[in-house]
């Protein structure tokens, strides 16, 4: 399983590199030089670095490849980087369905937090997180995912003057807590 | 200079520095205690919060971290076999023996006494090493820059992980992922791919925590762990001044390992405590007692594993390169105080650096008596519900991510760096060299560009015979990194640990 993920980041390093390589000069602007020669061109780094690293995810592929296609070994007979100590760790579908759930959860609320605020999109991330991860509490996840994001807030807003996004109802709401408790 | 280190002093002597660190050192132990949660992480999540602070208050609350999680990491591997850092790996052997023959109290004193004495010791080695060091590389031009970066990460990247071909790979994934943005030279846009937020690069603080914390958090998130079942509990008397006494040699051998490791970019906390362990092994007459319950075991890898967080800064302050994925970190807490790594650090904002080196000495201090006191409220820590912690630890790396700029797409980017990680993990690529070139691509390509317009067009002339430092270092560098690697590998002990 591992020696597959590694023949695919392999194959999609070095297609990368390659299509970069090709395609350089419409990915890089080219300088219009008025005065003298600059010392080095915008893309001649990158060319550099680029050939190097397509160079080097080629040589990793070769002997794997080779032992696969023309002495007829399978691709776990001949292992990219030979490591028996690695415990296999929980591949099933139900791990990978809660990373996809969890990464989602992420970009869900990039788009969201201008519009939401930050409370009440991390009060939602925070109940959705603990749920994915088995917290099945009722109370535990509900005051978990409404004290915290609220504690956060508080503290970054108030305490570090930091700027988190938030809608006029909760600053206000926060600002009536500060009055009452007599910190404004 | 003494000025310089006493006006630093009086910047640190203030109460919001000394509240900080503590809950720094504390917050650091507490992480380092859980099983699964990372120093690097803590620290990858607790970045932002240095921003908004003095930068001899902020950096020293990362410190705080820094140093208490890599001594928190030892308190799960001593009590359940399960190290809470990478650099615990070697305190477990020991370290649980003694757990199971009833000692854990010895065990955890003799790890904390280790790890205060190792740590202390390297960084004043590093406050006294820091300025000559620094004063030396004042000397340097473009092209010795050049070649030292080049050097540097070069052994990064063939001393992480068991293929040093793999490591090269990520290390040029990490220079090209830097090229992003606008050349160091002309300004000329380059793989922006026409988005506007690419324009400035790719901005290092998402890049960081995500593929530094968010791989840890989702290898949680993928296992759905709820928790350690085993109970850890502190057994037995205090460690005697006897057994102290007894280790004193082992724990001054090992300070001396992990200090020349620290010096050394890429390798890092596993590889001194490993070694330091090994050597301790070797130099000991009762060879048969290790891995069953030395008390020396657990000093051997306690003191050379802290010995390494002071010598890490003299290539972060001195040359702006990061040793080790936690400095990478502090890289980004100086950055983004202003405050650029490199030689002229020392001109331009001496007493502040050396305020913060003093900050670590201090740090040392409250590390011994917060360790001491708290020693048993952290073993407890130890079988905390992971799914309790783990949305925490994501809100906060969210809300981190998008403070600096305030632009969600940050969070985007954290996202996809966090996939980025992951993959590298499942096919056992090391992400320090990717990091170490995205920091050190624009600084190599500047002091490429520079040493170009120097040769004037006549680039081998000019290296062979104005240049020689540059050219001994460039060819030393493939022997150097091949030798390091060698050593690295060369026990079988330090084999076994290292892979």
């Amino acid at each position: 399983m591992r020696n597959n993920v590694e023949m695919l980041v392999l194959i999609t390093i070095a297609f990368l590199s390659l299509m970069a390589l090709v395609f350089s000069s419409a990915l890089i602007k080219q300088q219009q030089m008025l005065f003298g020669q600059p010392s080095i061109s915008p893309d001649q780094f990158p060319n550099l670095t680029l050939t190097a690293m397509l160079i080097m995810a080629i040589v990793l592929l070769v002997k794997p490849l080779k032992k696969r296609w023309f002495d007829g070994k399978s691709n776990e007979e001949a292992p990219l980087d030979v490591d028996p100590d690695i415990e296999e760790e929980d591949e099933g579908e139900q791990s990978y369905l809660r990373l996809g759930a969890y990464f989602l959860s992420m970009i869900v609320y990039a788009i969201f937090l201008k519009e939401f605020g930050f409370v009440t999109c991390s009060a939602i991330l925070v109940a959705f997180v603990s749920v994915l991860l088995g917290a099945r509490n009722v109370l535990e996840i509900v005051s978990l995912s409404l004290i915290s994001p609220f504690l956060l807030y508080v503290v970054s807003t108030r305490g570090l003057k930091v700027a988190l996004p938030e809608t006029d109802l909760i600053e206000r709401a926060v600002q009536a807590l500060f009055q009452f408790l007599g910190l404004a | 200079m003494i000025d310089q280190i006493i006006e630093g002093l009086f910047l640190t002597l203030r109460y919001d520095t000394f509240v900080l660190m503590a809950l720094g050192l504390f917050g650091g132990m507490l992480v380092g205690a859980l099983p699964g949660f990372t120093t690097l992480m803590a620290m990858a999540i607790l970045l932002p919060i240095s921003f908004f602070l003095d930068p001899v208050v902020g950096i020293p609350f990362l410190l705080g971290v820094y140093k208490g999680g890599i001594f928190g990491g030892s308190i799960p591997a001593i009590l359940v076999s399960m190290p809470g850092t990478g650099a615990a790996v070697a305190t477990t052997t020991d370290g649980y023996q003694l757990t199971k023959k009833g000692q854990s109290r010895k065990a955890l004193d003799m790890a904390l006494f280790s790890s205060v004495i190792g740590d202390t010791a390297s960084d004043i080695f590093t406050l006294l090493m820091i300025v000559p060091i620094a004063y030396l590389v004042l000397q340097f031009g473009p092209p010795e820059i050049f070649a030292i970066l080049i050097l540097s990460i070069v052994i990064v990247a063939v001393t992480a992980g068991h293929n040093p071909l793999k490591g090269l790979i990520m290390l040029t994934v990490g220079l090209w992922l830097s090229f992003i943005g606008s050349d160091p030279i002309g300004g000329m846009e380059r793989f922006t791919f026409g988005l506007f937020d690419l324009r400035d690069g790719i901005p290092l603080l998402p890049l960081l925590i995500g593929i530094f914390a968010i791989p840890e958090i989702a290898k949680i998130v993928g296992r759905k762990t709820t928790g350690s079942n085993s109970v850890a509990s502190i057994l037995g008397e205090r460690l005697s001044r006897d057994e102290f006494k007894r280790c004193i040699r082992t724990i001054c051998r090992s300070t001396v390992i992990g200090t020349m490791i620290g010096i050394i970019p890429g390798l890092g906390q596993m590889v001194a405590a490993v070694m330091g362990y090994t050597a301790a092994k070797n130099a000991s007459p009762v060879k048969e007692n290790f891995g069953k319950g030395e008390l020396e075991g657990v000093a051997a890898a306690e003191a050379a594993n802290n010995a390494v967080n002071g010598p890490t800064m003299v290539p972060l302050l001195t040359l702006g390169i990061p040793g080790d994925n936690v400095t990478a970190i502090l890289l980004g807490a100086f950055v983004a105080q202003g405050l650029r790594p490199g030689p002229q650090l020392f001109t331009d904002q001496g007493p502040v650096v050396f305020g913060i080196l003093i900050a670590m000495v201090i740090a040392n201090i409250m590390f011994l008596a917060i360790g001491y006191v708290s020693i048993p409220f952290f073993s407890r820590i130890v079988t905390i519900k992971s799914n309790l912690l783990v949305p925490l630890v994501t809100m906060f790396a969210l809300a981190g991510a998008y403070v600096y700029h305030s632009n969600p797409t940050d969070i985007i980017i954290l996202a996809v760096f966090g996939v980025i990680g992951m993959i590298a993990n499942a096919a056992k690529f090391e992400v320090m060299p990717l990091v170490m070139g995205f920091i050190l691509g624009v600084p190599i390509e500047r002091a490429f560009g520079q040493t170009l317009s120097l040769a004037n067009g006549d680039f081998l002339n000019f290296a062979l015979f104005e240049r020689p430092i540059m050219v001994a270092i460039l060819v030393a560098t493939p022997f150097l990194a091949w030798l390091i690697r060698r050593k690295m590998y060369a026990d079988k002990d330090n084999d076994k640990y290292l892979h």
